[in-house]
């Protein structure tokens, strides 16, 4: 620190150097008026700045779309059985920024008269509850399992065992000319909830 | 010859006592190894120092070869794994370094808790220091990500998945972080901006204003 500069930055101003100017009550001295105006102007370039910036990186990201597979075929009734999940995995078209390609969905699907609010079937959505893995179907075991972090889930996606906090999502499915068609998504947060008639 | 290039530099600029300023500050015993056998403690922040510097180093380096894009991302650090001279060995310093200066900036912690040198005057460098902390742990988050391949995707996944778990704010964060609904194709360039030019950015000033504190107030005293 020069100490030469701190004094003279903090001693008072010699007298009758500069005069203290009369303000009228309510108005505004010279130098609040500048301070003032320096600080707008100041603030709009700062804002002028920072408002595309901020934009450009967080609009695409809050209105981008997630691709789902809706309205798919995903195969003849006559493909499916009450006993085991068939895991179907089909391509739909994905567009994320200037990437256009195709990305993978995979849905369980397995025949059971319980659940009649969805035709008959039961579609689990794969991606765990918990953090958003992938489980698998162990037909040995009959539930589905997490390699994440163990989550296992029955055969109609209910947890058995945690760390999940909900049940698997489940598929509306519509049976349209023999073919099993894919429906919208339903996240459950109740353990009961699902396609049950 | 150096001499005199020294003596042309300290006419001109008179570098003497600048530099003396900066380099010459006798370190009291308690940290001294010749009168304290726990002097070494007082290491552990000046080596994560030296191993960001590392890391800035041989970040730097990868990314000549190294492209942030979805089709390119792989076969590059594969490329810089398999093939490129010294690639492997680029790699594996800032991949184990990623780690050790995590471990070191943890034990560096450590010990400003455990001789209480956080306390009154140096709060506001214990906050800075718990920034730091902050952005190197994040630092690793987004590096980790980069090879896309299975364990970058899905440990991602899980990472910003934690983050939507976060009550009201969850959810935005999650998609103004990986750009997108989920994590996609646009999550590796953004991640890549995040890991090479604003968390440096925010690195560089964190560390000046730790250094300057650092000086400014000295190293605490012995317990
Ligand atoms: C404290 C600072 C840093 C930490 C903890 C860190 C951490 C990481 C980690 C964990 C990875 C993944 C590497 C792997 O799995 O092998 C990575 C990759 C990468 N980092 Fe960093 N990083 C740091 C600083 C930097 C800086 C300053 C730059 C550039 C200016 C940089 C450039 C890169 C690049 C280009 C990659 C991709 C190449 C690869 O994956 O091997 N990093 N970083
Ligand atoms: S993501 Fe499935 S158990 Fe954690």
């Amino acid at each position: 620190m020069d100490e030469k500069n701190e004094k003279q930055a903090t001693d008072p101003q010699p007298a009758g150097e500069e005069q203290t100017p009369v303000v009228p009550q309510g108005e505004m001295s010279r130098r609040q008026f500048l301070n003032y105006t320096f600080g707008g102007v100041f603030g709009l370039i700062v804002v002028g700045m920072l408002w595309p910036v901020i934009g450009e990186a967080a609009v695409p990201a809050l209105t981008a779309k997630p691709s789902n597979g809706s309205g798919s075929s995903l195969g003849k009734v006559s493909d499916f059985n009450e006993k085991d999940f068939k895991s179907i995995t089909f391509q739909v078209p994905a567009t994320e920024g200037w990437y256009q390609h195709k990305t993978t969905v995979n849905v369980y699907v397995r025949k059971d008269p319980k659940w009649t609010k969805t035709g008959g079937f039961v579609a689990i959505s794969p991606i765990c509850t918990h953090l958003g893995c992938l489980v698998s179907w162990e037909p040995q075991r009959n539930i589905f399992l997490c390699p994440c972090h163990g989550s296992e889930f029955d055969k109609y996606g209910r947890v058995v065992h945690p760390p999940a906090p909900r049940p698997l999502d489940y598929f509306d499915i519509t049976v349209k000319n023999g073919q099993v068609i894919l429906g919208a998504d339903h996240p459950r947060n109740s353990p009961d909830e699902g396609g049950w008639g | 010859m150096f001499r005199n290039f020294y003596r042309w530099l300290d006419d001109r600029f008179s570098i003497g006592p600048a530099w003396e300023d900066i380099a010459v500050h006798p370190a009291p015993p308690h940290v001294n190894p010749k009168y304290s056998n726990w002097a070494f403690i007082y290491c552990l922040g000046g080596i994560t120092f030296f191993l960001v510097v590392l890391q800035i180093l041989t970040g730097i380096f990868l990314m000549m070869y190294y492209v942030p894009d979805v089709n390119d991302a792989y076969i590059s650090v594969k490329y810089i794994e398999d093939t490129a001279s010294f690639g492997s060995i680029v790699r594996g310093m800032h991949h184990w370094g990623a780690s050790a200066s995590l471990v070191f900036i943890f034990m560096h912690t450590l010990r400003v808790f455990y001789t209480g040198s956080y306390k009154n005057p140096r709060e506001l460098n214990w906050i800075v220091g718990v920034l730091l902390l902050l952005v190197l742990l994040l630092f690793g988050f987004t590096g980790y990500l980069l090879p896309w391949d299975q364990k970058a995707y899905w440990a991602t996944q899980v990472g910003v998945n934690i983050a939507d778990s976060l009550p009201i704010l969850g959810p935005w964060i999650k998609s103004l972080l990986v750009g997108g609904a989920g994590v996609n194709a646009m999550t590796i360039p953004r991640f890549f901006t995040i890991h090479v030019m604003i968390l440096p950015a925010i690195l560089m000033v964190l560390l000046v204003g730790h250094f300057l504190m650092i000086r400014r107030q000295s190293i605490s005293g012995p317990l």
